[in-house]
C-alpha cells in the first residue's frame, strides 16, 4: 500500500498531472491510499478524478475540510470513503 | 355566457365611454379652466373608472387611475390650477387607460411589463403637479410573478458539455451558486459516463447532476444561472412533483390565451427560451411532413413540462377559442323607448297577421278585403324594419367628439392655431357606418389642418384671423347622411393640382378639364401636391384611400373650394348599410338592381340608335352600356328596350335593359368570398318570388365605360 499526498489544488489545472501521478501505482495493483489533507481547492475535474481513482481501488483518507464539504454536498460520502 | 363574463362586458362598454368622457373632460379643462362642473364630472368619471376596475380586480388600472384621481381632487379643491402642461400630461393618461381597457376586452386582465412601464412614465410626468409625495406615486407594483412568494420545488437535470471544464466552467460552482438563492434538497452525481482512470481524459467533463431544488425565484431566473453553459449543455428544469398540482391550479385561474406557449410562460411552468426551443424543434420535425406535432407533446417529450400541466394549459387554450367567438358579439346601448316601440310594433304585427288569417278563411270576403289586410301587414312590416334599423342608429356626435383631440394634437404639432366647431352631432347613422367612417374622417381632418389651414403668420398676412377654424357638420339629406369637413384655409390650388397631375401622368397635357374634374384628381392614388412631406400627410397615400373607403360604404365625396377662402369636403353616405332603395330592371330572365339614388331618369331606347353605343338625350350625347352583352346573357333583346340613365360623379351613362320593374326595397346580401373580385356587382338580394337579383355597382360600371370608350377612341385614332 502506497500513500500519496495530493497537493493543495485538485482542479482542472492539475487534473492531467495528478492523473499521471496516480496511474503507475494503480496499474501496479499494489493498492494506493490518497492523502487529501492538503487539498484546499477542488472542482468538478477533481471530483471526477477522485471517483475514477476510487473505482480503480484507491482509498481516500484524511479529507481536508474542503474535500469533506464537497463529499457532503455531492452526497458521495458513502461511495468515496 | 356566465354572469361574470356578462358584467365584464358591461364594464368594458362603460369603461370605453368613461375614457371618452375623461378625454373630453380634460380638453374642457383647457377651454374653461375655472368651471367647477367640468372638473367635477371629470373627477367623477375617473373615480367611477377606478371603482369599477377595483370590482374586477384590475389592480394595475386601480393604481394608475388612483394617481389621476388624486391629482384631479387637488384641481377640484382649487389647490392646483390647470395649465396647458397639465392638460398635455393628462391627455396621454386617458389613452393609456383606454389601451388597458382594450387589453381587458381581449381577455388579458394583467398588465404586461411594457404597459406597466408606460404607466410609470406617464405618472412620473404628473409628479411635478403633485405636492410632496402623494400616495400612489411610488413605482407601480412589479409584474406579478406567478407563485412568486411560495417556495417551489424544481427538478434540475444537468448534463454539462464535455468541454465545460476546459472552457473554465465548473459545474459544481453553478450548483453551489444555486444554493445561495434556494435550497438544494437532494443532489445525485451521475457518473455513468465516467470511464476508467486509464481511459479518461481528466479535462473532459463526464459528470452529470440531478438536483432537487426549492426556491422562490421564477424558473427563468434558475435558467439564467446556466446562461453561459447553455449552448453545449443539456439543462432541464422541470417542476417538482409536488408542484404539478399547484401549476394545474394556477393555470386554471389564468386569463385565457390563444397560444399554449403563452399560458405556460405566464404560469411559470416553462420559460420563454424553452418554448422557443420547443417551437424550433416543432418546425424542424414538421418539415417534410404534413402534420404538425403539437407543441405540448414536444414539451412533454423534452421533459420540460409534465403532461398534467400541458393538459391543463390545453384546456385553457381550447376555451380561449370559444370566448373569442363570443367577443365578436359586441354590445350596443339602445334607448329603451326605441326598444319599446319595436316590441309594440311587433305586437301590432302579430294582431294584423292574425286578422289577415281570419279574412282569408272567411269565404264571404272578397279579394278587396284580403288585399286590405295584406297591405296593413305590409305597412307594419315596413315600420318594424325601420324601427329595428333605428336600434342600430347612433348620433354621429360621438365620432365627432374624438376630433377635438385630433385637432388639438395635430395643430400643436404643426404649430398652428385651430378651433373646432362641431354642428349637427345629433344626426343619426348606423353604428357599423360610424365605425367605418372614423378613419377616413380623421384623414380628411388631418389633411385640412396640414394643407388647408395656413400658419398663423401667413393667415395674418392675408388678413385672416390667426386662429383657423375647422368645421365638422352633419345633416340628413333624403336617405343619406352628409358629413362636411370644412376649413377656412387657403383652398385648393387648381393650377398646381393640374400641373402635378400632368407631371404624374394622371392627365394628358393640354386636356380640357372642368374645375370639378381637377379637384377630383386629389383622390387619385399617388397624388400629392405637398411640397414638403410632413409626417402627417403629403406622401400621396391617404386621399385615395379615403375615397376608396367612402366608395366601399356606397358613399360619395365631393370637394368645394375657393382660393383663399377655404375648402369643404363633403361626404355623402347612406344611413344604413343593410337596406337600399333599388330600381329593379330585367334583362332576359335575369334581374338587376340599380341603386335608386344613382338613377336620374328612364327613357326608351330609340330604335334608330339600337345598333350604336351612344344616343341623343335631349341634345346631349349619352353613352350606354348593354347589360345583356356586358353580363353575357343569352336570348334576343326585347323588341322595345329601355335605357336607365345613371349618374356617378357628374358623369352620366345609360344602361340598356329589357324591362323596367320599378322601385324595390332591397335588403343587401353580401356576396360570398368567391365573388370578391367580381367587378360591377356590389351585392345581391332575393326577390319576392325567390329569384336572385344582382345589385349593380354603378361607380366602377360608369368608370369602366369611360375607359372602354377611351380605348375604343385610341384604336379608332390609331
Amino acid at each position: 500500500m502506497t500513500r500519496l499526498e495530493l497537493g493543495d489544488e485538485l482542479t482542472i489545472v492539475t487534473a492531467a498531472e495528478t492523473r499521471e501521478r496516480l496511474m503507475p501505482y494503480l496499474q501496479a495493483g499494489t493498492g494506493l491510499e490518497l492523502d487529501l489533507s492538503a487539498v484546499s481547492d477542488v472542482d468538478t475535474a477533481g471530483l471526477q478524478l477522485l471517483l475514477a481513482a476510487r473505482r480503480a481501488d484507491a482509498t481516500l483518507s484524511d479529507p481536508s475540510p474542503v474535500v469533506r464539504d464537497l463529499l457532503e454536498f455531492t452526497r458521495l460520502n458513502a461511495e468515496l470513503r | 355566457m356566465s354572469f361574470e363574463d356578462e358584467s365584464l362586458d358591461i364594464f368594458i362598454t362603460e369603461a370605453r365611454e368613461l375614457v371618452q368622457d375623461v378625454e373630453e373632460g380634460i380638453l374642457r379643462l383647457e377651454e374653461t379652466p375655472v368651471e367647477a362642473e367640468s372638473v367635477n364630472s371629470l373627477f367623477r368619471a375617473i373615480h367611477t373608472l377606478k371603482g369599477s376596475s377595483g370590482l374586477f380586480g384590475l389592480d394595475h388600472m386601480v393604481q394608475f387611475t388612483h394617481v389621476i384621481e388624486t391629482l384631479l381632487d387637488l384641481v377640484r379643491q382649487g389647490e392646483l390650477s390647470v395649465t396647458p402642461d397639465l392638460v398635455s400630461a393628462l391627455l396621454p393618461c386617458g389613452d393609456h387607460i383606454l389601451s388597458l381597457v382594450e387589453a381587458v376586452a381581449h381577455g388579458r386582465a394583467d398588465a404586461t411589463p411594457e404597459e406597466l412601464s408606460t404607466g410609470a412614465v406617464l405618472l412620473s410626468r404628473l409628479e411635478p403637479f403633485l405636492p410632496g409625495n402623494a400616495p400612489g406615486t411610488a413605482a407601480p407594483a412589479p409584474a406579478p410573478e406567478p407563485l412568486a412568494d411560495e417556495e417551489k420545488a424544481w427538478h434540475l437535470g444537468l448534463r454539462f458539455g464535455p468541454d465545460s471544464l476546459r472552457n473554465g466552467m465548473d459545474p459544481l460552482a453553478f450548483i453551489r451558486y444555486l444554493s445561495t438563492v434556494g435550497t438544494i434538497t437532494n443532489l445525485t452525481v451521475v457518473s455513468d459516463d465516467l470511464p476508467a482512470l486509464d481511459e479518461m481524459d481528466p479535462e473532459t467533463c463526464y459528470l452529470g447532476f440531478e438536483v432537487e431544488y426549492e426556491t422562490s425565484v421564477p424558473k427563468a431566473d434558475i435558467e439564467s444561472v446556466f446562461e453561459f453553459v447553455r449552448e453545449d449543455s443539456d439543462i432541464r428544469i422541470t417542476p417538482g412533483d409536488a408542484q404539478v398540482d399547484s401549476y394545474v391550479r394556477l393555470i386554471g385561474t389564468l386569463p385565457e390565451s390563444d397560444r399554449i406557449g403563452d399560458i405556460l410562460i405566464r404560469s411559470g411552468a416553462a420559460t420563454e427560451r424553452e418554448i422557443t426551443d420547443a417551437m424550433n424543434l416543432q418546425q424542424e420535425r414538421s418539415r417534410g411532413s404534413n402534420t404538425m406535432v403539437p407543441l405540448g407533446e414536444i414539451l412533454v417529450e423534452l421533459n420540460i413540462v409534465p403532461r398534467q400541466v400541458v393538459d391543463a394549459a390545453l384546456r385553457k387554450q381550447r376555451r380561449s377559442g370559444e370566448t373569442r367567438a363570443q367577443q365578436d358579439t359586441q354590445t350596443l346601448r339602445v334607448d329603451a323607448a326605441r326598444l319599446d316601440r319595436l316590441i309594440n310594433l311587433v305586437g301590432e304585427l302579430v294582431i294584423a297577421q292574425a286578422s289577415a288569417g281570419v279574412v282569408c278563411l272567411d269565404e264571404g270576403n272578397d279579394r278587396a278585403g284580403m288585399a286590405e289586410a295584406q297591405s296593413e301587414v305590409m305597412r307594419l312590416v315596413e315600420e318594424v324594419r325601420d324601427s329595428a334599423l333605428s336600434l342600430r342608429m347612433v348620433p354621429i356626435g360621438t365620432t365627432f367628439r374624438r376630433f377635438e383631440r385630433v385637432v388639438r394634437d395635430v395643430s400643436h404639432e404643426l404649430g398652428k392655431e385651430v378651433g373646432l366647431i362641431v354642428t349637427g352631432g345629433d344626426a343619426e347613422v348606423d353604428k357599423a357606418l360610424v365605425e367605418r367612417i372614423g378613419d377616413p374622417l380623421v384623414h380628411l381632418v388631418r389633411n385640412s389642418l396640414d394643407h388647408g389651414i395656413e400658419s398663423p403668420a401667413e393667415r395674418l398676412r392675408r388678413g385672416k384671423p390667426a386662429r383657423g377654424t375647422l368645421r365638422l357638420n352633419a345633416f340628413h339629406d333624403g336617405g343619406n347622411i352628409v358629413i362636411e369637413v370644412a376649413d377656412d384655409g387657403k383652398g385648393l390650388d387648381r393650377d398646381r393640382i393640374l400641373e402635378r397631375a400632368i407631371e404624374r401622368g394622371l392627365v394628358e397635357p393640354g386636356a380640357a378639364l372642368t374645375d370639378a374634374e381637377i379637384y377630383e384628381l386629389i383622390f387619385e392614388p399617388g397624388f400629392s401636391t405637398a411640397a414638403a412631406v410632413s409626417n402627417l400627410s403629403g406622401r400621396g397615400v391617404g386621399m385615395d384611400v379615403v375615397r376608396k373607403n367612402v366608395t366601399a360604404l356606397r358613399g360619395t365625396i365631393e370637394v368645394e373650394t375657393e382660393v383663399g377662402v377655404g375648402t369643404t369636403m363633403r361626404l355623402r353616405l347612406p344611413l344604413t348599410l343593410a337596406i337600399i332603395d333599388g330600381f329593379l330592371v330585367g334583362v332576359g330572365s335575369r334581374f338587376f338592381i340599380v341603386p335608386l339614388d344613382r338613377v336620374t331618369e328612364c327613357v326608351e331606347l330609340p330604335v334608330a340608335e339600337a345598333g350604336r353605343n351612344v344616343m341623343d338625350l335631349r341634345g346631349e350625347v349619352l353613352p350606354f352600356i348593354r347589360l345583356r352583352s356586358m353580363f353575357d346573357i343569352d336570348g334576343q333583346p326585347a323588341r322595345r328596350q329601355s335605357v336607365v340613365v345613371v349618374e356617378q360623379s357628374g358623369q352620366r351613362t345609360g344602361l340598356v335593359v329589357d324591362a323596367l320593374m320599378g322601385e324595390f326595397q332591397t335588403v343587401i346580401k353580401p356576396l360570398g368570398p368567391l365573388f370578391a373580385r367580381a367587378k360591377y356587382i356590389s351585392g345581391a338580394t332575393i326577390l319576392g318570388n325567390g329569384e336572385v337579383a344582382l345589385i349593380l355597382d354603378v361607380g366602377p360600371l360608369v368608370a369602366g365605360q369611360t375607359e372602354r370608350e377611351r380605348a375604343l377612341h385610341a384604336d379608332a385614332v390609331a
